[in-house]
């Protein structure tokens, strides 16, 4: 009887599936509500898994970077294999994909990991070697969010409704480098920002005014990554940089569009005008 | 260029078009027994990054009956400044222009790499996008305060120089005034019961037509970045307005939206007027911006239940028709909510207006009714279960992506024509389209699809919108093969970029004529069994829509059997004796599973979701559709990288994680072994690393493919004897059963 996969004890040489990169570092989270994936993986790409009280199967959540500006990637998984036997030139043979053995596999336990020390070599034996904790990017900080994710108990109903998008967020920036600011000066900021270059039409500088004085009236409700977000916001405005504040104005209306739409628009025309 | 598969794939990247066959029999006679049509799937906004920005006009042929464009396949005299159409042959003088040319220093519309041209037509004015949302109020306020946050956001994606518009329904539609006093909003109201026509809708509101037209006529100001330049300046009305204007009140607007406050009685649905608010919505940019691109986007969580384009009445006691009932003829608002909402297309079409249905319900909604108003404007259909799920909300936020100019990746108010050689005629096409009834030499009398015309207009379209052409050959038998030993087609598409320029997209195309009789060997190399399956199937939807399904099935079978028939080599009488031609080998399979996928199985779908399905057969392109016809199905294991395994279940092995896009979902099946591996935790263990990885390969691909397609498919995470395993189950071809358990793929005997 032939076994696809070699004795626990002698562990085949790993192979390099085509996803098995290096790019499949990350954050790790799991799918709630879906009992066969109660120990899923999810690799980096997204930042939060679906609505699944509401919605059936519901996909994973991406950033708004991934779903709005992101370029379309060819589809990499588009083969097929064709029948044994029908073609008059070749026939798929073992391992080709055309013909799969069913073979029992009476295997207890997974192959071991092939444990080796030295550095060279590439592709899967080597992250395989890589210890576990190399795994998680040094620039990245997952914050668990103080408000309860789907499926935990309800503590606070507005920000369970929030559960869908910003039960796991990733920041793209380490605490240390963000200079962590008050909230009268971010609101200096804004102001700043708001009187500096081009002067906008008097109604709609009020109209603008008023908004950040309703942001400044709530922000002690807001949720600590709002908070961040706007600190972030305000070192890049401080910067001059619009094109990054922008980007987290958007991640900002995506992500916590609750909390911020009674004022987000105010700080969009203050960056649009700007850019 | 070594294989004909590398010839396509070079010409699909280039010019957006695959053909079903790549070298074409001389004759009529030869033509009709290839079985498989003569046709090609054309992708008129395929990205191209590296095409020359020309902001001249195309030079066009003289002879009034062809005005086909020059393109690289024409004969050019460069001394005498000539060019000799490859359509008609007409002889025509070059622009005083191209007086600098020569054979060196060439235009690029003559340069061959540039089969694929694209003009920006600088002295056209093309006013804004217009986004015009219609947002039923009869849900939850869940649902709402979810669609409400999505809207939002939507506002900080549009382009600052578009227009917008808010019109809400229930049991009254109201059209929102934007622009006045902030802190006073006003809404005109109407009756949900009552259609209102464009005239009168015109003389209740004052709406004005848009002051700055459409179309060619006055040039663009220089240095100013057009879509800014044709800023109208004056608001047609109060409707619609500049977003960068109203975009802070617009936000409050929505923000204060809440549920139709008309009481819903027990046992009864609400009162929702969808088929008044679209019609109102319609009329109010027929009046204001014919000819401008635009989008009303639908948001609907229920059936319309009364007016005019009602689906199902308000007693829950009444369940909403199913393919059943309409087989029995028992759909009592079929017909006649279908013939309104085919009327408010065709008007939005004439006007280049594109519906978008953004549909979340857990019932159905009516997109059966409705679906003319996607398929005829090229419009976004959506279907999900909430406006709070991730799937809707990421589609939506998708509908605004952009490029990497920042601009978006959509198109409007597109027109495309087709030119052929003589011996080759239209006979229609199918897709996201309505026809724009253009007689010309080039059309047959016999018509497949939308025929009669060489011209069609879609709405809206975004670079993977795909049409599918087909053609006849009207040369007679025995003629000899015609001038130039090659056929040539011309896609002329003309449309509004999202930037604001008026563009026109060239593309030309030619193929080698053979002869049948004496070089079928040709002309069967040069079939394209992906692009071959793709459009039978599209034929065979469109047959679907309006024939009983088994006749559909029968002609599907008998096409397949004729194929096999022609190009197959068997010794009668011996199954095991049959071989096909290497490029044939897949298309037995592609045709296996359309004739059980849900195109042409209505069983166990509801009308709406086959209608959804069948929208996005229609629109999407080759590689898109082929996925939907035969999902992709990977194998993941130890023993090496991923790898295609047959959709059968001889695929499913305990030791082996299966991934399947299906397009419209993608789902991870572990097999037994490693669902007890998994549930056994040893992906936590450090010595398992590997398992760990195996278990992430397949969960990182179905991430790749989720990141770009739209709309979000489902995901699915199962494993063998999981429940949701039969959405595997239910594709692969059951080769492997209780039955048979000893079958091709099952356990060998020793």
């Amino acid at each position: 009887m032939e076994s696809p996969i070699c004795s626990s004890s002698l562990p085949p040489p790993l192979p390099l599936p085509s996803s098995l990169n290096s790019s499949s570092t990350g954050s790790a989270g799991s799918i709630p509500g879906n009992s066969t994936s109660s120990s899923q993986i999810l690799p980096p790409l997204s930042i939060g898994s679906g609505n699944y009280d509401r919605a059936w199967n519901d996909p994973p959540v991406f950033s708004l970077e991934v779903n709005g500006m992101g370029k379309p990637v060819p589809t990499k998984l588009n083969k097929r294999v064709a029948y044994p036997g029908i073609s008059s030139t070749t026939i798929p043979s073992i391992g080709d994909g055309g013909i799969v053995t069913n073979t029992p596999v009476p295997l207890l336990r997974p192959p071991l990991c092939r444990i080796d020390n030295s550095t060279s070599g590439t592709g899967v034996s080597q992250l395989s070697n890589l210890p576990p904790m190399i795994l998680i990017p040094p620039t990245k900080v997952d914050f668990i969010p103080s408000f309860p994710s789907p499926g935990s108990t309800p503590e606070d109903e507005d920000t369970q409704r929030q559960g869908t998008t910003s039960s796991i967020t990733t920041v793209d920036v380490t605490m240390s480098q963000i200079e962590m600011k008050t909230r009268i000066e971010v609101m200096k900021i804004l102001e700043e920002a708001l009187s500096d270059g081009i002067h906008l039409d008097s109604n709609i500088e009020a109209e603008v005014k008023k908004r950040l004085e309703i942001l400044d009236s709530k922000w002690d409700s807001l949720p600590s990554e709002v908070q961040l977000k706007l600190n972030e916001l305000g070192n890049w405005l401080e910067k001059r940089d619009y094109k990054r504040a922008e980007t987290i104005q958007l991640s900002l209306s995506a992500e916590f569009m609750y909390h911020c739409a009674p004022w987000i628009m105010g700080l969009k025309k203050i960056i649009r005008k700007n850019l | 260029m070594s294989t004909y598969a590398e010839f396509i794939e070079q010409q699909e990247s280039r010019d957006g078009v695959r053909f079903s066959w790549n070298v074409w029999p001389s004759s009529k006679l030869e033509a009709t027994r290839l079985v498989v049509p003569l046709g090609c799937l054309f992708t008129p906004l395929k990205e191209r990054l590296d095409l020359p920005p020309i902001q001249y006009d195309p030079v066009l042929c003289t002879r009034n009956t062809c005005r086909a464009i020059l393109n690289p396949l024409c004969q050019v005299d460069y001394r005498a400044k000539f060019w000799v159409c490859n359509f008609c042959f007409q002889r025509n003088p070059f622009p005083q222009q191209y007086a600098a040319m020569t054979e060196t220093c060439q235009p690029a519309e003559l340069i061959p790499q540039f089969s694929t041209i694209e003009y920006t037509i600088m002295r056209a004015t093309v006013p804004p996008p217009i986004f015009l949302y219609v947002i039923d109020t009869c849900m939850d306020v869940e649902e709402l305060g979810s669609l409400k946050e999505s809207l939002q956001l939507s506002l900080s994606l549009l382009p600052s120089n578009a227009l917008i518009g808010l019109i809400t329904f229930g049991k009254m539609v109201s059209v929102h005034e934007l622009g006045g006093q902030t802190g006073c909003a006003k809404s005109y109201v109407f009756r949900g019961t009552k259609d209102i026509s464009a005239k009168q809708l015109q003389e209740m509101l004052g709406l004005t037509r848009y002051a700055g037209g459409v179309g060619q006529g006055q040039p663009q100001q220089p240095g100013v970045p057009p879509g800014q330049a044709q800023r109208p300046q004056q608001p047609a009305n109060r409707f619609l307005q500049l977003l960068s204007s109203v975009d802070m009140q617009v936000t409050d607007l929505l923000g204060e939206l809440q549920r139709d406050p008309w009481g819903v009685p027990q046992g009864k649905r609400s009162l929702r007027s969808t088929g008044v608010a679209l019609s109102i919505a319609v009329g109010l940019l027929d009046c204001c911006f014919p000819g401008a691109g635009s989008r009303i986007m639908v948001f609907i969580n229920g059936p319309c239940s009364q007016g005019p384009g009602q689906v199902v009445n308000d007693d829950l006691k009444q369940p909403i028709r199913s393919h059943h009932d309409i087989e029995k003829d028992n759909a009592k608002y079929l017909k006649k909510a279908v013939k309104h909402y085919e009327a408010l297309a065709e008007r939005a079409a004439s006007s280049g207006h594109a519906i978008d249905i953004y549909s979340c319900a857990l019932d159905q909604t009516g997109l059966l009714e409705m679906k003319s108003c996607c398929n005829t404007t090229g419009g976004h259909m959506v279907m999900g279960d909430s406006f709070n799920s991730s799937l809707f909300k990421q589609t939506f936020q998708r509908v605004y992506n952009r490029n990497e100019h920042g601009e978006l990746r959509m198109g409007f108010n597109a027109s495309v024509e087709v030119k052929t050689s003589r011996e080759l005629k239209i006979n229609g096409a199918i897709g996201a389209c309505v026809s724009l009834g253009i007689k010309s030499s080039s059309v047959s009398e016999t018509e497949m699809g939308l025929g009669g015309t060489c011209q069609w207009k879609i709405c809206t379209l975004n670079p993977n919108a795909t049409l599918g052409i087909f053609f006849e050959i009207v040369n007679q038998h025995g003629a000899p093969i015609p001038q130039g030993g090659r056929g040539c087609i011309q896609f002329i598409t003309q449309y509004q970029h999202s930037s604001g320029q008026q563009r026109v997209r060239v593309t030309t195309v030619a193929r080698n004529w053979a002869d049948a009789t004496s070089n079928i060997y040709h002309i069967s190399a040069g079939f394209d069994q992906e692009c071959s399956a793709v459009l039978m199937a599209r034929l065979a939807v469109f047959r679907a829509e309006s024939d009983e399904g088994t006749d559909v099935l029968r002609w599907v079978d008998r096409m397949l059997i004729r194929l096999c028939q022609k190009f197959g080599e068997y010794s009668k009488d011996d199954p095991g004796s049959f071989r096909l031609p290497e490029n044939y080998t897949l298309y037995p399979q592609f045709i296996f599973h359309l004739r059980r996928s849900q195109f042409l199985q209505v069983f166990n779908n509801s009308p709406d979701e086959t209608t959804f399905y069948r929208h996005m057969l229609n629109r999407e392109d080759l590689t898109q559709s082929l996925i939907m016809i035969q999902p992709i199905l990977y194998s993941y294991s130890f023993n090496g990288p991923p790898e295609p395994v047959l959709l059968d279940t001889s695929s499913i092995q305990a030791d082996r994680i299966l991934l399947m896009d299906t397009f419209f979902q993608i789902l991870i099946f572990h097999g037994e072994t490693i669902a007890q591996w998994r549930a056994q935790r040893f992906q936590d263990l450090p010595e398992y690393e590997n398992f760990k990885q195996l278990l992430e390969a397949p969960v990182t691909d179905a991430q790749d493919i989720l990141q770009s397609r739209f709309p979000m498919p489902r995901y699915i995470d199962t494993e063998q004897g999981g429940s949701q395993a039969r959405f595997l189950l239910s594709k692969v071809n059951p080769s492997n059963t209780h039955n048979n358990p000893y079958a091709y793929g099952g356990v060998r005997k020793t």
